[in-house]
């Protein structure tokens, strides 16, 4: 690891490649990023942490020239950057990954890596020189695909790794990352943290954005926390802990508040499955009980997902049959339509493909799986009603800032989630079915989203959590089924479940290792 | 009782029964920052991994009893036989585990582990999510 500003035993430090100095942002009266100053030396990875609205991608923003600081300046090797000048930032090294991608999808990985700096003659692209460009990105980062293959066809995780190649081949000597694990599979962030390690230990400085606090203990040398705006603190890696880190994100109060139990009071069932098949998925039995919080556990890619989404119908179902039982009535499911007809909320892995409309407004995408209730007889919309209806329920999500008519797409992945949450809560679903709940959400609305979900259950909804995250697993459920090879492998009640024994049904393998 | 056997049987009475000191300080006591930990094929876990999957599996409310038996010293190596006994919290059943290993010192520090059974360490590694 390379050595942080922080370390007081290097006696010489290198000198820093790029200062921010004071950096002030205000948007009208609110203050986005007050008074901030940070330091990344050559080779340091340098994490910036904070909450939903933290200031952390302002900030980063500022740092890149996208936006103009009300105060304050950018530095970068001892020469005081333009502000607001996107291009002279690219020009003397910063490069920076978007938190939401922003590839043409239409188009090759090669165009997409050199876009904006396509190499022409004659009016002409050049096309060996293009893919030159793009396969020497590509091996600096040590990816392999195919520069022809249209973006469109990638996984997520490829998509994202072409994003770093474009940002690669600006050659930047700083690459700052807006939050780039967040929808990758933990195989996925592996290798992303190893191809960022191996681009740091050439040199290149990191500025590093995540919520996921074991990758910051991974990868960083040095951690900055922000919170509404302000820097709290910079520390070195060594001398700070995960549980310090969160108390600085969201305030020790505020986490004991957010971290309280919920009573369990289960009733009857709501759902009930059995035998539920389909690809990936053998043969599944399932209960869930008014009240009751029931946990799906399980490795990527243990079939998790995919029984949620034929139980529910949203993928088609070899056998099995699904009942829901609400206020004494029992439908079959065979279709997602019924599903959500009988009282299925849903919120999906993928909130941004299935569960969020992100050019509609946040008002809209609230209003859409109820606008029947928000319509007159003769089919038109309640416009008044509906503003009311979708500011309660930003409210009762805690939408930060609860402004519902923004697009959707404009808010962080943190509030695009509350966004799917109360959509349907709108419609006080008697079974809540949330696949990874809080992938991609810092702590302090990852704490938010597990309230609700107490909420909900201690006043009767059935919920049904599927979660690779184990703490949350644990902390929600009062029960937790691992599956594992398209099957329930085991069973375990709250009081028994802990980390290790989930981890040991998942995997196959024992707890009681040696090591 | 040799001092490598004393501080080996010390090492994980320590960490998993009595579960005395820090998973990291009780690593550092025993193995080198440079730690090779041989998995399957050609993987290897370092220090750091470790001390996430000690962390992780000191979590785990067990009974668990740990004996170092067999050791056998080969000028820088140490090989035993860690016998671990107790209720498997996955299935709740009594169970006996035994397992080969063997250190490599290098400065009175382990740079160096093989284990007999390297599938099963590096599925918990996976699973608690410590990259390796």
């Amino acid at each position: 690891m390379t050595q942080g500003p922080s370390d007081a035993d290097d006696p010489a430090p290198t000198a820093p490649i790029l200062e921010a100095h004071n950096l002030h942002k205000h948007f009208g009266g609110a203050v986005a990023v007050d008074d901030v100053s940070l330091e990344v030396r050559p080779g340091e990875v340098h994490a910036v942490v904070g909450e939903n609205g933290a200031g952390k991608s302002t900030f980063m923003r500022m740092l890149a020239g996208i936006l103009v600081p009300n105060e304050g300046d950018v530095v970068m090797d001892g020469t005081r950057l333009e502000p607001g000048s996107p291009q002279e930032a690219i020009d003397a090294g910063i490069s920076l990954v978007h938190q939401e991608l922003s590839l043409i999808p239409e188009m090759t990985v090669a165009e997409n890596i050199v876009l904006g700096a396509m190499p022409t003659r004659g009016g002409f692209i050049r096309r060996r020189a293009l893919k030159a460009t793009a396969q020497a990105a590509l091996d600096e980062i040590g990816v392999g695909v195919d520069l022809d293959e249209p973006v469109s066809r990638l996984s997520v995780a490829l998509r994202q790794f072409v994003e770093i190649a474009r940002a690669v081949a600006r050659e930047p000597r700083v690459l700052i990352l807006d939050e780039p694990t967040a929808t990758l599979t933990p195989a996925e962030t592996d290798y992303l943290l190893d191809m960022l390690q191996r681009l740091a230990d050439r040199g290149l400085a990191i500025l590093y954005i995540s919520h996921r606090i074991p990758e910051i203990f991974t990868i960083c040398d040095t951690v900055s926390v922000l919170r509404d705006g302000e820097l709290v603190g910079t520390v070195g890696i060594d001398d700070t802990s995960p549980t310090d880190i969160v108390d600085m994100m969201v305030g020790r109060e505020l986490k004991q508040e957010l971290q309280a139990d919920h009573e369990s009071n289960p009733q009857g069932v709501v759902l009930r499955a059995r035998d539920v098949r389909a690809p990936g998925v053998n043969g599944i039995d399932l209960d869930v009980r008014a009240g009751e919080i029931v946990g799906i556990g399980g490795l990527v890619g243990a079939g998790r997902t995919e029984f949620v989404r034929a139980m529910l119908g949203a993928d088609p179902r070899n056998a099995g049959t699904v009942q829901l039982t609400v206020d004494g009535e029992t439908r079959l499911i065979n279709s997602y339509g019924q599903a959500v007809a009988a009282g299925v909320g849903y919120v999906p892995e993928e909130r941004r493909a299935d569960g969020l409309a992100l050019t509609m407004t946040v008002r809209d995408n609230i209003a859409l799986p109820n606008r029947k209730a928000l319509s007159s007889p003769l089919g038109v919309l309640k416009r008044g009603q509906i503003v009311t209806y979708a500011k309660d329920l930003a409210d009762d999500v805690g939408l930060r800032p609860p402004r519902i008519e923004l697009e959707a797409g404009a808010y962080s992945g943190g509030n695009q989630q509350k966004i799917v949450v109360a959509k349907w809560l709108g419609r006080a679903p008697a079974l809540f079915v949330l696949d990874e709940p809080t992938r991609g959400v810092d702590v302090g609305a990852k704490a938010e989203i597990h309230r609700l979900v107490r909420s909900l259950a201690e006043q009767g909804t059935a919920v049904l959590v599927i979660s690779s995250d184990l703490p949350e697993l644990l902390e929600l459920s009062d029960t937790i089924h691992v599956v594992r090879d398209g099957q329930i492998v085991g069973t375990l009640p709250r009081d028994v479940a802990d980390e290790s024994s989930v981890m040991a049904l998942a995997s196959g393998g024992t707890s009681m290792i040696g090591v | 009782m040799s001092d490598r056997r004393a501080r080996i049987a010390a090492y994980f009475t320590r960490q998993y029964d009595t579960k005395e000191g820090t998973a990291q300080d009780n690593v550092e006591s025993l193995f080198g920052e440079g730690l090779v930990f041989h998995l399957t094929g050609d993987r290897t876990m370092g220090r750091h991994a470790l001390v996430a999957l000690c962390q992780l599996l000191r979590r785990t409310r067990h009974d668990r009893v740990t004996t170092v038996t067999e050791l056998t010293e080969d000028g820088d190596q140490v090989s035993f036989v860690l016998v671990i006994r107790g209720t498997d919290p996955a299935t709740q059943h009594e169970v006996a585990v035994s397992t080969r290993t063997t250190y490599r010192f290098e400065d009175d520090q382990v740079v160096e582990v093989w284990q007999d059974d390297p599938a099963q360490v590096e599925q918990a590694v996976r699973a608690a999510g410590v990259r390796l």
